[in-house]
């Protein structure tokens, strides 16, 4: 953007140009007193779009991916008969007659987006200064904080969507068992319910795959060939098992302050179906539907600007929901 | 496979999936939480045992 059309673009979005003006690859936030209470950050906004994809919202992208929809939006929730196949030659044409006419029904069902966000207040004494003048750049690390909490929460709330659509098997992982005998059973009943593998994917939790780890390297474990497994990365569990790929969900998540750090997921093992770029009509078991906000994106922040502090906010309007529940799977382990 | 099936005469199979039902209609609509239970409480009466209440997870033991 050449600099004349640059001082246009902050005229229109609401940004005032304090001293000098701003150099082009500058962060300039837009100056609340001279403009409404709470101005959308749009350079900010456009800094949490911009940023690489770090481990927490790869986290949550792989265990809900993102489909963008309206804020209200509906869609028809599929019965089973994706599968329904014309074994009796049905599908044959007689001459002089029609094709068979067939209907998938489903039942028509309405969401809607949570408005999600978080304000923080942060002072202007803790700010560095230069000269006097706050240095720069400051927003952005701020919002990028607010934000990791904000993906945070939707990992929980997704692996909470994801244990409430499952159906559940007890498993036990010892020196006599086989632990990845036991996931690959589980992976075979999502298969069943799906009827492919093609886009499955098992998520383990921290003290699960510990004690996968621990089982096929305990001493009295009796020599079958498959103590090797305590050496799988991931991507070789995936191929053992059969499926898309395998995720450790090995975060931390801390109620409130003072408390005890616990597992995000502990002795629990999922199976279910997502595709990776979902539409509205595709078979995921987990879909996380994002709607745009204020100024487009994913995301968006607002500064307002006082005296002597200054508020922002972050926000994001998703849901996190389940089209379809058969297939998800579930093992809760005993570690004997 | 499973763990060993435990047999609990004194369990109350229609409080305890009732309680499954309304613990998972916290996050899902409450024809998928039905859906899920009966799923669940079929798979389970198949496996030959009905299970006894879960423990109290450390979260709850820790608050």
């Amino acid at each position: 953007m050449k600099d004349k059309q640059l001082n246009l673009f902050l005229a229109l979005t609401g940004a005032t140009i304090i001293g000098d003006a701003p150099v082009l690859g500058q962060i300039t936030v837009s100056n609340s007193a001279q403009n409404y209470a709470g101005s959308l950050a749009q350079d900010v906004a456009g800094y949490l779009a911009g940023i690489p994809s770090d481990d927490l919202t790869a986290m949550l992208d792989a265990l809900a991916p993102g489909i963008q929809t309206n804020d209200f939006f509906q869609f028809a929730k599929a019965d089973d008969e994706a599968y329904l196949t014309e074994a009796d030659d049905s599908d044959i044409r007689a001459a002089g007659s029609n094709f068979k006419r067939i209907q998938y029904r489903g039942t028509t069902v309405t969401e809607a987006t949570q408005q999600k966000g978080l304000t923080m207040r942060v002072d202007h004494k803790t700010l560095p200064k230069v000269n006097g003048t706050i240095v720069p750049g400051w927003e952005n690390r701020y919002a990028e904080g607010l934000r990791r909490r904000l993906v945070r929460a939707d990992i929980v709330r997704a692996l909470a969507v994801i244990d409430a659509a499952s159906t559940n098997v007890a498993i036990t992982y010892s020196a006599s068992t086989n632990p990845d005998g036991l996931l690959r059973a589980m992976v075979q009943l999502t298969r069943t319910a799906l009827g492919s593998l093609a886009d499955v994917q098992v998520v383990c939790g921290n003290a699960s795959w510990q004690g996968r780890q621990d089982a096929y390297e305990a001493a009295a474990r009796v020599n079958t060939g498959v103590a090797n497994h305590s050496d799988y990365t991931m991507e070789q569990l995936a191929r053992y098992l059969g499926v898309k790929r395998v995720l450790l969900q090995d975060g931390i998540k801390q109620a409130s302050k003072g408390a005890t750090k616990t597992d995000m997921l502990g002795l629990v093992n999922y199976s279910y179906a997502v595709t990776d770029s979902p539409v509205i009509d595709d078979p995921s078991n987990i879909k996380r539907c994002w709607s745009p906000v204020k100024g487009g994106g994913e995301w968006a922040v607002a500064i307002q600007e006082h005296e002597v502090f200054t508020d922002i906010t972050v926000w994001h309007e998703s849901k996190i929901i389940a089209p379809i529940t058969t297939g998800v799977r579930k093992t809760t382990v005993t570690i004997a | 496979m499973a763990a060993k099936p435990k047999k609990n005469p004194n369990f109350d199979a229609d409080a305890y999936y009732k309680a499954m039902a309304a613990d998972k209609a916290k996050v899902l609509p409450l024809k998928d939480a039905l859906e899920v239970t009966a799923r669940q409480r079929a798979e389970d009466e198949a496996a030959g045992f009905a299970p006894e209440p879960e423990e109290e997870s450390p979260e709850a033991k820790a608050e």
